[in-house]
């Protein structure tokens, strides 16, 4: 029978504040790139270290690092949905 | 031999199910802040001007600021889950108490940033606001609807942290049963992700 705890390591406190400082210094990129005008790239790179934060929070604080491979997968769904409703919308935001 | 059944049905624990059921809720939390983020790009692509105008006038400072409060309740919380998992209790309900203190220092940000807005005349339907661009007018509606359903989100959290701290100090949440915390700090967690979109898209993209 399955154990009632699935045996998770506790992360030691390192790796926490380890992410915490990489979150903090993503930030802080974010906020000095708007000083440059990239014009309507700016978006994509707000967004791009957006998704990078997004991916620590995600990886170390949430623990889908020790989560096994069906709450790794079952994250593509949301986000693939989403993926289809930008392109949906967006089909008829740029085709009206 | 029936009672010792009925025992360990009673003390089984479903932990894969629980973190299941709390992952799949999530989901719907980000497909409904994912509505309202489809929302803000397609009228962003529709009225860059106005946007461009509108998002000068909200306080980077003050968005950043919440940003790092935000990131740091973050840690905290998965703090007070290793701490918990180290069966250092008391540790733990500091993290807790910790946590539960920076989203109160959160939502404190938001009531000084939303109270110079609406001071400025900036609320929905104001006169104000009204007269300004048809684009300002829904940057504007973005903000106050995107950052108040954010904000109830963080309320709601420091909600289920009161319980958590509750459970965490009865034994009810404790080193072999941790799941009801963990999935508080998934919420949590996701809320904080939800931040970190919005932060650059209404702060810092002008």
């Amino acid at each position: 029978m399955e154990k009632s705890n699935t045996g998770h390591t506790a992360a030691g406190f390192k790796t926490y504040i380890i992410t915490w400082i990489a979150l903090v210094m993503l930030t802080a990129l974010t906020i000095a790139v708007t000083k440059f005008e990239f014009g309507a790239a700016s978006i994509l790179v707000a967004l791009a270290i957006a998704s990078v934060k997004s991916g620590l929070i995600l990886y170390f604080f949430m623990h889908l690092r020790y989560e096994n491979w069906f709450f790794k997968l079952a994250f593509l769904l949301p986000i693939l949905v989403f993926a289809l409703s930008i392109w949906f919308t967006f089909l008829d935001v740029w085709y009206r | 031999m029936e009672d010792t059944l009925n025992n360990t049905a009673e003390h089984h624990r479903d932990y894969t199910g629980a973190k299941m059921g709390m992952w799949l809720f999530l989901f719907t939390e980000m497909l409904l802040f994912g509505g309202m983020f489809i929302l803000y790009a397609v009228y962003r692509f529709e009225y860059p001007a106005d946007f461009h105008t509108a998002a000068k006038e909200l306080d980077t400072t003050l968005g950043a600021v919440n940003t790092l409060i935000l990131l740091t309740s973050s840690l905290t919380m998965a703090l007070s889950i290793a701490a918990l998992q180290k069966n250092r209790k008391r540790l733990s309900l500091v993290f807790q108490v910790v946590t539960m203190l920076l989203g109160a220092a959160f939502l404190g940000n938001k009531y000084v940033e939303w109270g110079a807005k609406i001071h400025h005349g900036i609320y929905p339907n104001s006169g104000h606001l009204l007269s300004l661009g048809k684009g300002q007018i829904l940057f504007y509606g973005l903000y106050f609807i995107m950052t108040g359903l954010h904000g109830l989100h963080v309320l709601i959290g420091i909600g289920v942290f009161l319980f958590m701290f509750y459970f965490t100090k009865s034994g009810t949440v404790a080193e072999d049963n941790s799941v009801k915390l963990e999935n508080a700090g998934l919420y949590w967690h996701l809320v904080d992700i939800i931040w970190v979109f919005l932060f650059p898209l209404f702060y810092l993209i002008t």
